[in-house]
């Protein structure tokens, strides 16, 4: 009965597993052809950060329900290890991405600042042409 | 029957080459940045799926490091003034 239970749960982790890594495939997918593809330099940013992250985050979490799995059937430290490095990759992958974001989108934000200044100022140049 | 981790690991490891090929046309700094960012993403996701695949967590601990360097490099030089 047990083994009946473990074959079951054994299934029915490797559907899903399956599913994750389908998934994880696809939104690597999306993230390539748009940064292939994408005219623009923003867009290409905004989706090869995201569905790139999204894809990582879906193996990662396959990773780890695998870990998990493997230590609760067979035990072991070298699960656990396992699950605590795909994590620790995980979180440096999404820790930088979002500082490499951040940074690329304050530049531009500054970079509209200035040109909307520079334009303005050289509204009021215009305007001021046809007073003198 | 091929194995679903190493199948995943080779698929996501072309769509790092893909990325990695889009660093080629550019043409500024920021397009070639952003393509180097996401291809270590994904090419992190590979090494997660090839070390289930081939059993050996020293390639994991490697994918750890060399993102660490790469990840570093890129901020560093978003940070540069020329972006």
């Amino acid at each position: 009965m047990r083994r009946g239970c473990e074959a079951v749960s054994a299934w029915l982790i490797d559907d899903i597993l399956f599913l994750l890594l389908v998934a994880c495939i696809g939104f690597g997918g999306i993230g390539v052809i748009g940064l292939l593809l994408f005219p623009d330099k923003w867009s290409r940013m905004f989706t090869g950060v995201r569905a790139t992250l999204i894809s990582t985050g879906l193996v990662t979490f396959a990773a780890i329900i695998y870990g998990l799995f493997a230590w609760l059937s067979r035990g072991g430290v070298q699960y656990e290890y396992f699950i605590l490095l795909s994590v620790l990759l995980f979180a440096l992958i999404v820790i930088a991405n979002i500082i490499f974001s951040s940074t690329v989108l304050r530049k531009k934000e500054g970079r509209g600042h200035l040109s909307q200044h520079d334009a303005s100022s050289s509204l009021q140049h215009t305007d001021r042409k046809p007073e003198e | 029957m091929v194995d679903t981790w190493l199948f995943a690991s080779v698929c996501l490891f072309f769509l790092a080459f893909c990325a990695v090929l889009r660093i080629i046309p550019g043409p500024s700094l920021l397009d070639r940045l952003i393509a180097i960012n996401a291809a270590v993403t994904i090419a992190c996701g590979a090494a997660i799926a090839l070390t289930i695949s081939t059993g050996n967590l020293n390639v994991l601990e490697t994918a750890i490091i060399v993102a660490l360097v790469m990840f570093a490099g890129t901020i560093w030089m978003a940070f540069a003034p020329g972006v």
